[in-house]
C-alpha cells in the first residue's frame, strides 16, 4: 500500500515529470535547422569523443530526472515505520492538537487540585519538551468545539501563552465534534507523526457513558478508525488520553442545581409566575439544607431563596421551587445561585466541604415580561363588530372593566384581514402604529384569500404564535385543499367530519381530565404536580361540546401532534393538535371546537374558560420568547420593531468579552452579526454561541436583552471517574487510543510504538547533491562546447 | 597593398550584370587606384595578313607583299607573351556551400575571371580548367583579347556538384600542361593532404609556379551553429548527420584547424603559394597575391 509509505501519495503524480528531460531531448532533435555542408569530414568525431559526448548527454539526463524524481518523492513525503529507525535518526517533526476538556467538572475543587490548571500545567511542561519543527493546535470541547489555536503553530511560545490563556471551564463537553476538528486539521498535516493529546479530568460522564459510547462508535467510523488499514492517502493519528486528576475519588462530593424552568416563557407585568428547579446531589448520603440560596434578577441579589429544610433525596435530587413577579417590563433574567458551604472564613475548624464543583451551582433562565400582549383576533363573522357581551373569547382574554389587562386584543373582520397587521411597524408603511401582535385567533375563519394565508405563513416562520379554531364556518374543502395541503401546508390536522348534533348535548364529548401534560394545560390537570402553585381548574374535565370537528393527522411524517383530546361515550377525538414546525420557529394550534357559543357548548360558563384563554394565547406567544433560553451553537435573535443602527449594539458573553455589533466579518473588535430582512419584520442574528452562560445583548435605546445559553446535559455534575472497564470499553472503541497521564512516558511510548520516521530530509539531501552534480556536468559540457 | 585602395565587394557587383562586367569593374577599378601598370616587356609576333582598307596605319602596310602582289596587305601581330597561366577551378559539391555570403564557388567564380581579365589585360595567356572529380571543362591558355570571353562563359556555365578528388585529377592536369608556367588552383581542398601535396609537388617538378588559394567559408572557419542542426552533404546524396553544433565544436575546429595548418605546411613544403581566402572578404585580395607574385617574379 502506497498509503503506508507516503504522507501524499496523490504528489507521486509528478513521476510522470521525469519524462520531461527525454522529452525536451527528443523535441529539440525533431526541430533542428538544415545546413546544405562540405566540410563533413570534419564533423567525423572520434569514437572516443563519440562516446564521452553520449555519456556526458546520458549522465546529464538521468541526473536531471533524478532531481525532478526526488522532488516528487521528497513531495510526496515518504516515511518508513519502524522504532529501530527512529532510535538511529532524530526523532521526526510531528502535528500535536491539544483538546481539553472545557467542561465545568474541569473547574472543580477537590484535594487533587482544580483539573484545568493541572491540565494548563501538564500541557506547558509537555509542549516545553517539543522539539523546534514541531506544530501544535490547541481546541476546547465544550457543548461546542472552542478552537482555542485552530491552525498548527511552530511557535510554541505561542502555543504557551494561549494555553495560559484558555477559556474557563463551563458547561458540557461533547469529545466528539472536537475530535472531528482535531482530526480535520490533522489531516492537512504534511507530517506522518500525528498526534491528539486529549486532557481531561476523567469522569465518566461524557466519555463512557452510554450516549458517549454511541458517540464514540459514530467517531471511529466518521474517521475510518473501524478499518482494519487506513483508507489510501490517509494517515491516522495517535490518540492520547491524559487525566489530569487520576487520584479522584469513586463518588466525589457535589451539590448542583437542574435547570431552572417556568410554565411561561412570556409574562404579563406584575404577575407571579412560579418557577422551579432541584438540587442534585452527588456523594451525599443524606441531605442537610445548603448554606444559602440566591435568587437574582438581572444579575442583582433580590432575596435568598427557602429551600426545603429536610427532605428525603428522591433519585439524588431536592426539588423546589418559588414564585416571583416583574414590575418592569423587558428581557430579565432569573438566576438561582446556591451556596452549599459557607466562606472559607465561616467554617469551623475540620469542616468539610460537600460541594466540590461550584460551576454547577447556578441556573439561569431568561423571561420576556410585557405590559399587556398584543393579540389580533380575526373574525370569520362578516360584520364588523361582534354584539355585546356576546364576544366571549376577547371578554375572556381582556375584560372590558379590567383597567390592566394582561391581553391587549384587536379583533378584524376577515374582510378586513390585513396582511400588513402581522407586521411591525418599520415592515409596513400601511400599519396603523398598534405593536406587532404576537398571537394571531383566526376565529372560525370559513376561507383566506392568498395573501393572508402567505402572511400567516410568514408570521408562523418569524416566530409568531397561530390559534385556529373551527367552527360551523370552516369549510373542509378548502382548509384541507390549501391549508394542510397533504401535511405540507401550515396547518397541522385534516379537517375529517363534523361530528355531533347541537341538539343532543348529552351525546357530545368532554376534555379528558388529566389527559395532558402539555405546557398550556398543566393547569387543568386533575392532580398538580410538585411546585405547580395553588391554582387549578379542574373544572374543564366537566365541559361538554355537542359538536365538534374531527380532526386527524394522517402520515408518519405529519407536522401535528395531539396535545389534547376530547371523549365521547365511545370513542376520543382530537381537541387541540399542536404544529410542530422543523425550524421551531413559531407555534400553531388547531382547536377542534369554537371558542364561543356558537355550538352550544358549555365552555364559556366555566371557570376554566378564562384561564384556558390565557394560558393559550401565552403559550402560543412564548414561541418567539423561547429563543433566549437556548441551546449551544443556537443563534442568538433578536426582532425589534425597529432595527436601528447594528453597530450602536453591544454583546457581553459569558467570558465577559463586551464589543459592539458589525456585519463585517473583517472587523476583529467586533461580533460579527447578521440582519435577516423578513417579510414580517428584520431579524438581527448573532452565531457562535460556544460557551454556556448568559449573553447581554443591549439596543441603542432600550434595556438589556438576556440570553441564556444552557447545557445539553446536567449529567456533568456527576464527577464520578471512569472506572478500568470503562477506559477499556472507549479503547476499544477508538481503536489505538491509549491512556498515558505520565508525561515522560508518553514520550518513550512515542517512540517505542511503530515510529513514523519522516524521510523527506534524506531524499532533500539527495537532490541538493543531484543539483551540485547537475551544475558541475552543466559546466563542464559548456566549457566543452567554447 | 593598402586595405583602401580596392574595397568593394563582388558580390555586391553580381547583381548588375554578367561576370565580365564584375571582372572588369572589379580590376579597372584595382588598376586605378594601382601606378600604372610596370609591365611592358612583351614581344609581338606576326599572326597573318588581311586586306587594308583606308583608315588603316600605313605604317602597319607590308610592302614586301605589295611587292610582290602589287596590293595593299596590312601585317597583323599577335601579342607574344613570357607567362602562361592555368586556372584550376575547384567545382566539386563542397564548393556550393553558401553561408551568409556568396558561396564558395562563385567566389572562385571572381577569383577566376578577375584573374583572367587582369592578366589578359596585361598580355599574358590565360587558360581555364574546371573540374569535380574530373575535368568539366579545359580551356588552353591564350593571350587573344577574344579569349577573355571564352573564359567568362565558360565560367559562368559551370555549375557545382559532385564529389571531390583532387589529387588524382591535379596529376593529370600536370601531365597535360606542356609548357611551364603559372598553375593557379581556387579550391576549398576538402581532401586528405597527403595526396594533395603530392600533387602539388608534381606541379612544381613540372617547374609550374604553383598558387594555391583555399577558399572556405566563415561559418567553415568559426563553425557558429547554435542549434540541432542536420548537415546535409553537398557531394554524396542522402548523406547526412544530425548533431548539437555546440556539443561538436571544439572537435570540429581541431580537426579543421589542424586539417588547415596541414594543408599550409604541405605547401610550403612544395614551395607553393598558400593563400587562404574567406568568402566574406574581398576578392582583390587575391588580386593583390597575384601582383605581388609577379612583381616578385620581375
Amino acid at each position: 500500500m502506497l498509503s503506508s509509505f507516503f504522507l501524499n501519495p496523490w504528489m507521486l503524480i509528478g513521476l510522470s515529470a521525469i519524462l520531461i528531460p527525454p522529452i525536451i531531448h527528443l523535441l529539440n532533435r525533431r526541430r533542428y535547422d538544415v545546413v546544405d555542408w562540405g566540410a563533413m569530414q570534419f564533423l567525423q568525431v572520434s569514437e572516443v569523443t563519440r562516446r564521452r559526448l553520449f555519456i556526458e548527454e546520458l549522465l546529464l539526463m538521468l541526473l536531471r530526472m533524478g532531481l525532478i524524481a526526488l522532488l516528487v518523492l521528497a513531495l510526496a513525503g515518504p516515511f518508513i515505520t519502524s522504532s529501530v529507525i527512529a532510535r538511529m535518526g532524530p526523532r521526526g517533526n510531528r502535528d500535536v492538537v491539544l483538546v481539553f476538556d472545557g467542561s465545568y467538572s474541569m473547574g472543580s475543587i477537590g484535594k487533587e487540585g482544580v483539573p484545568q490548571e493541572k491540565a494548563k500545567e501538564w500541557a506547558k511542561a509537555f509542549v516545553a519538551d517539543l522539539t523546534p519543527g514541531d506544530s501544535v493546535a490547541i481546541l476546547q470541547a465544550k457543548e461546542q468545539v472552542v478552537p482555542v489555536l485552530a491552525e498548527p503553530s511552530h511557535d510554541l511560545e505561542r502555543v504557551k501563552d494561549r494555553i495560559d490563556k484558555l477559556p474557563p471551564p463551563s458547561g458540557g463537553c461533547d469529545w466528539r465534534p472536537a475530535l472531528q476538528a482535531a482530526a480535520g486539521i490533522l489531516s492537512r498535516s504534511q507530517r506522518a507523526e500525528r498526534e491528539i493529546i486529549l486532557l481531561g479530568d476523567g469522569q465518566r460522564f461524557g466519555w463512557a457513558d452510554r450516549d458517549s459510547q454511541f458517540h464514540w462508535s459514530l467517531l471511529a467510523s466518521e474517521l475510518g478508525l473501524n478499518q482494519t488499514e487506513p483508507a489510501e492517502g490517509q494517515i491516522r493519528p495517535r490518540f492520547w488520553v491524559v487525566n489530569v486528576t487520576p487520584e479522584r475519588n469513586v463518588d466525589p462530593p457535589n451539590w448542583s442545581l437542574t435547570p431552572l424552568q417556568s410554565d411561561r416563557l412570556v409574562l404579563p407585568i406584575k404577575k407571579e409566575v412560579v418557577f422551579r428547579t432541584a438540587m442534585d446531589l452527588h456523594g451525599q448520603k443524606a441531605y442537610k439544607p445548603p448554606h444559602r440560596a440566591r435568587l437574582e434578577i438581572d444579575g442583582k441579589w433580590v432575596r435568598d431563596l427557602t429551600v426545603p429544610s429536610a427532605a428525603e433525596i428522591q433519585n439524588g435530587k431536592v426539588p423546589f421551587s418559588f414564585a416571583h413577579g416583574f414590575a418592569t417590563t423587558g428581557s430579565h433574567l432569573v438566576s438561582v445561585v446556591l451556596e452549599v458551604d459557607p466562606p472559607p472564613e465561616e467554617r469551623p475548624a475540620g469542616y468539610t466541604v460537600r460541594d466540590e464543583l461550584p460551576g454547577d451551582n447556578r441556573q439561569d433562565f431568561a423571561i420576556e415580561v410585557v405590559q399587556a400582549l398584543p393579540v389580533l383576533i380575526v373574525d370569520g363573522e362578516t360584520m364588523a363588530k361582534p354584539k355585546p357581551g356576546r364576544d366571549f373569547l376577547r371578554d375572556a382574554l381582556a375584560p372590558a372593566r379590567d383597567p390592566m389587562p394582561v391581553v391587549r386584543t384587536r379583533i378584524v373582520p376577515i374582510s378586513e384581514f390585513d396582511p400588513a397587521l402581522l407586521a411591525a411597524p418599520e415592515a409596513s408603511k400601511d400599519n396603523d402604529g398598534s405593536p406587532r401582535p404576537r398571537v394571531l385567533i383566526l376565529r372560525n375563519v370559513a376561507r383566506l384569500t392568498a395573501e393572508q394565508q402567505e402572511a400567516v405563513g410568514h408570521f408562523l416562520a418569524d416566530g409568531g404564535g397561530v390559534l385556529v379554531t373551527l367552527g360551523e364556518r370552516a369549510l373542509a374543502d378548502y382548509y384541507n385543499g390549501q391549508l394542510y395541503r397533504g401535511g405540507k401546508g401550515w396547518l397541522p390536522a385534516h379537517l375529517d367530519a363534523m361530528e355531533g348534533d347541537v341538539s343532543k348535548p348529552e351525546n357530545g364529548v368532554r376534555p379528558i381530565p388529566g389527559g395532558s401534560d402539555h405546557p398550556a394545560l398543566r393547569l387543568f390537570l386533575e392532580k398538580p404536580k410538585d411546585g405547580q402553585g395553588p391554582a387549578r381548574f379542574p373544572q374543564l374535565g366537566k365541559v361538554r361540546f355537542p359538536r365538534w370537528w374531527k380532526l386527524s393527522t394522517p402520515g408518519r411524517h405529519s407536522t401535528g401532534v395531539q396535545v389534547a383530546a376530547l371523549r365521547s361515550e365511545t370513542d376520543e377525538y382530537p381537541w387541540l393538535i399542536e404544529w410542530i414546525d422543523p425550524n421551531r420557529a413559531g407555534r400553531l394550534l388547531v382547536c377542534a371546537v369554537p371558542l364561543d357559543d356558537s355550538w352550544g357548548g358549555d365552555l364559556i360558563r366555566s371557570l376554566a374558560f378564562v384561564p384556558l384563554s390565557h394560558e393559550l394565547v401565552y403559550y402560543l406567544a412564548g414561541a418567539r420568547s423561547a429563543e433566549f433560553n437556548l441551546e449551544p451553537g443556537q443563534p442568538l435573535r433578536y426582532r425589534p420593531d425597529s432595527l436601528g443602527t447594528i453597530e450602536q449594539y453591544t454583546l457581553q458573553t459569558p467570558l465577559g468579552d463586551k464589543k459592539p455589533l458589525s456585519t463585517d466579518p473583517a472587523n476583529k473588535n467586533a461580533f460579527l452579526a447578521a440582519v435577516d430582512r423578513l417579510p414580517q419584520g428584520s431579524v438581527l442574528r448573532i452565531e457562535g454561541t460556544r460557551e454556556t452562560g448568559v449573553y447581554r445583548l443591549k439596543p441603542a435605546e432600550s434595556e438589556t436583552i438576556y440570553y441564556v445559553v444552557r447545557p445539553k446535559h446536567a449529567q456533568e455534575s456527576d464527577l464520578t471517574p471512569c472506572s478500568d472497564e470503562d477506559r477499556a470499553a472507549v479503547a476499544k472503541l477508538i481503536p489505538g487510543m491509549k491512556y498515558q497521564n505520565d508525561r515522560e512516558q508518553l514520550a518513550v511510548e512515542w517512540i517505542s510504538e511503530n515510529h513514523r520516521q519522516e524521510l523527506w530530509w534524506w531524499l532533500l539531501i539527495g537532490l541538493v547533491a543531484l543539483l551540485c552534480g547537475e551544475v558541475w556536468m552543466t559546466r563542464r559540457i559548456v566549457k566543452n562546447r567554447v | 597593398m593598402p586595405d583602401s585602395v580596392v574595397s568593394f565587394d563582388p558580390t555586391s557587383l553580381a547583381k548588375y550584370g554578367h561576370l565580365s562586367l564584375v571582372a572588369r569593374n572589379l580590376v579597372e577599378g584595382f588598376l586605378t587606384g594601382m601606378h600604372k601598370s610596370p609591365y611592358k616587356g612583351f614581344s609581338v609576333e606576326f599572326a597573318e595578313h588581311r586586306q587594308y582598307y583606308p583608315g588603316d596605319e600605313i605604317r602597319h602596310i607590308d610592302w614586301r607583299a605589295y611587292g610582290k602582289t602589287d596590293r595593299y596587305y596590312i601585317k597583323e601581330y599577335e601579342e607574344e607573351t613570357n607567362l602562361k597561366c592555368h586556372l584550376l577551378v575547384d567545382a566539386s559539391g563542397s564548393m556550393a556551400y553558401k553561408g551568409k555570403h556568396a558561396s564558395k564557388f562563385q567566389y572562385a567564380q571572381y577569383i577566376a575571371a578577375s584573374l583572367a581579365y587582369l592578366m589578359l589585360h596585361q598580355h599574358d595567356a590565360v587558360g581555364l580548367t574546371t573540374h569535380d572529380t574530373r575535368i568539366r571543362r579545359m580551356i588552353a591558355p591564350r593571350a587573344n583579347s577574344k579569349h577573355l570571353l571564352q573564359v567568362l562563359q565558360a565560367l559562368e556555365q559551370t555549375q557545382p556538384g559532385g564529389e571531390t578528388a583532387l589529387a588524382p585529377l591535379w596529376h593529370q592536369v600536370a601531365d597535360q600542361i606542356k609548357q611551364r608556367g603559372l598553375v593557379v588552383i581556387v579550391s576549398d581542398c576538402f581532401e586528405q593532404v597527403e595526396p594533395l601535396l603530392r600533387a602539388l609537388q608534381h606541379f612544381r617538378h613540372r617547374r609550374h609556379e604553383v598558387l594555391l588559394f583555399h577558399i572556405l567559408a566563415p561559418e567553415e572557419i568559426e563553425f557558429p551553429f547554435k542549434k540541432w542542426t542536420q548537415f546535409r552533404n553537398l557531394e554524396v546524396a542522402g548523406d547526412k548527420r544530425l548533431v548539437d553544433p555546440q556539443r561538436l565544436r571544439k572537435e570540429y575546429l581541431h580537426n579543421f584547424q589542424r586539417f588547415c595548418k596541414e594543408l599550409r605546411d604541405a605547401a610550403g613544403r612544395a614551395q607553393v603559394d598558400y593563400h587562404l581566402l574567406r568568402t566574406d572578404e574581398p576578392v582583390d585580395k587575391a588580386l593583390g597575391v597575384y601582383l605581388t607574385r609577379r612583381q616578385r617574379q620581375r
